[in-house]
């Protein structure tokens, strides 16, 4: 079958369309059925030539030692943490696990990736995770509003879906969306 | 008159002004040249010659506003809600498109029409970065560029368009680098992975020649080989250094080759052997290609197998002035300048590189600065000479003459 160049470019268009909702909906998915959470932060500050200003985060939830928590003692590659709802409004990891399980009621499982492990301070690991969130777009120019938050009242609201896929939203200061002014 | 016949006079317009140039032909050769192709008329011919003008500022333009639309979506305006966004320039890309296939079907207007296809497969890419921005996607994420690969090769073959086919090709290259670099972030692993570019370039250059077996493929061809062999000498030119190659000793005990190397190996060779089975032209210069690049391939299973030789740096200096040799063989053979001048430039960086790697510590900042200006001028003059030579040697007997111009 011989195609026309309209019918051509239709199928090129409609490809690369497709492609994009795609994308659209992988993420989308997270935020449109995910529950909603506030993680801790402490912020650094770059910029990406293609998306502009953004904010990497270091997570409380980035480190987590195997004795301070419940679940699986040895894990890698990708992981499962359990999280619970702190009294001040934050969620905190209660387990580990590396399949998708949970130890208690009332909590949800983020998805990481284990990026490295050290022996911790007792016969556990250390380990680092990545949860592929650690990057905020911001407005250009509204850098230094986050730097300026106190640290221990920075968070981000994120949305995880039953999966444990996540995705980042915004920041939030003591619960409350933060109004990022551009300098 | 259909499209080739307007390329055919359009690149002989070009080459017998390069003739004329280089004293090959006279004027009135020139004439009577451009009148048997049916464009003798001095006006037809400065329309011709005009075409690469129309070309360039076309594809300029559409990426400066590709560019604009980035930089927009990147300001990141939270005024601008993100479905807003998004429908706009989803509705960019339809009307890109839409303007393009005007242009060329409806107008025969094939070169600002292609600008406009261009630009609808960069707003695509805006696009991609911008869904990436609104769902705070990893920055170091190379599934982007996979995904716009995905969406541009699909446009290049179907429309016949080199440039969007070189997007295609550097968002695949940009994809396995990034890859590489987070999937292995710690040295000396995260140094050898870049084997794997080298490799790359290697294949690409293979599909080029696989892309001369068939009449339709053709028109790709020379893109693929340029950009591989481009690929294979910006990585090569990395490992000429040889600071690498002694961090890499110092911290090689706990090293194993990654298994990606090997597997980029093989595919590489897989290509560069059913290039060489299915070449059409039995003759040396495409044995010596194939047996080089096999030969490069072998040298990247040597080099990241065992890598703790200080040797390496030298080797790769040689490697970096035999492609760059190369560049300037194929351009003398194809009687193609563009080869002989890229060549000539890669000479000329990997030289001033060595000169200030050597130098640079040993003399004086002025007297770094004279000897290096001297060096230069010479360097210049040798260049233009061999370039001279090269170029008298294609008029006299050598293969058809392309587009010289000294």
């Amino acid at each position: 079958m011989r195609l026309t160049p309209l019918q051509k470019l239709i199928l090129v268009a409609g490809l690369q369309l497709f492609l994009l909702a795609a994308l659209l909906g992988f993420k989308g998915y997270t935020v449109l059925t995910g529950e909603t959470i506030v993680l801790a932060v402490a912020p650094v500050d770059p910029r990406d030539p293609f998306r502009g200003d953004y904010v990497t985060v270091r997570y409380d939830i980035s480190t987590i030692d195997s004795d301070e928590v419940a679940g699986d003692d040895y894990v890698e590659g990708t992981v499962y943490v359990e999280l619970r709802e702190g009294s001040d409004g934050y969620w905190d990891a209660v387990a580990l696990h590396e399949k998708r399980e949970r130890s208690f009621d009332g909590t949800l499982l983020i998805k990481g990736h284990i990026e490295s492990q050290n022996y911790g301070l007792g016969a556990g690991y250390s380990y680092e995770i990545d949860y592929g969130i650690e990057e905020v777009f911001i407005p250009e120019g509204s850098g230094t509003t986050v730097a300026e938050v106190p640290r221990g009242h920075l968070g981000v609201e994120v949305k995880v879906d039953r999966y444990g896929n996540a995705v980042a939203r915004h920041f939030v200061v003591d619960g409350a969306p933060l109004d990022l002014e551009r300098q | 008159m259909d499209e080739h016949d307007y390329d055919y006079r359009e690149r002989l317009s070009r080459d017998v002004a390069g003739w004329r140039r280089a004293g090959i032909i006279d004027e009135a050769q020139e004439r009577a040249i451009l009148a048997r192709a049916g464009a003798g008329e001095p006006k037809a011919v400065g329309a011709l010659r005009m075409g690469w003008l129309v070309s360039a500022v076309s594809v300029v333009g559409a990426i400066v506003l590709a560019a604009g639309v980035v930089l927009l979506f990147a300001a990141n305006w939270e005024e601008m809600p993100d479905a807003f966004r998004t429908g706009l320039v989803v509705a960019a890309i339809v009307a890109a498109y839409a303007i393009g296939y005007a242009l060329v079907y409806r107008f025969d207007m094939q070169r600002t029409g292609s600008a406009f296809f261009l630009l609808g497969v960069l707003l695509y890419h805006a696009g991609i970065f911008l869904i990436a921005q609104i769902y705070n996607m990893p920055v170091e994420s190379p599934w982007l560029w996979l995904l716009g690969a995905a969406g541009a090769f699909p446009m290049a073959y179907a429309f016949r368009t080199r440039i969007v086919l070189l997007l295609a090709i550097a968002d695949i290259t940009t994809w396995v680098v990034v890859a590489l670099v987070t999937r292995y972030e710690e040295f000396p692993e995260s140094m050898s992975v870049l084997v794997v570019v080298g490799v790359l370039g290697v294949a690409m250059y293979a599909a080029g020649r696989l892309h001369e077996l068939r009449t339709d493929l053709r028109h790709y061809a020379e893109t693929y080989a340029l950009a591989g062999a481009l690929i294979l000498l910006g990585l090569v030119y990395v490992f000429t250094f040889d600071e690498p190659w002694r961090e890499l000793i110092d911290s090689a005990d706990a090293y194993a080759a990654p298994p990606v190397i090997y597997v980029s190996i093989v595919l590489a060779s897989v290509l560069t052997a059913v290039q060489w089975v299915t070449s059409q032209r039995r003759d040396v210069t495409r044995h010596l290609e194939a047996v080089a690049q096999l030969g490069l391939l072998a040298l990247a299973a040597v080099v990241s197998t065992w890598p703790e030789w200080t040797g390496y740096a030298v080797v790769f200096n040689g490697v970096f002035f035999g492609v760059a040799g190369a560049f300037i063989a194929r351009g003398y053979l194809l009687a193609d300048e563009r080869y002989v001048n890229g060549g000539l430039a890669a000479l000329a960086v990997g030289l001033i590189t060595r000169y200030v790697d050597v130098f640079w510590s040993l003399l004086a900042g002025s007297a770094f600065f004279i000897v290096g200006g001297v060096l230069l001028l010479a360097l210049a003059w040798a260049a233009e000479r061999v370039r001279r030579e090269i170029i008298r040697g294609m008029a006299e007997g050598g293969p058809a003459v392309q587009g010289v111009a000294s």
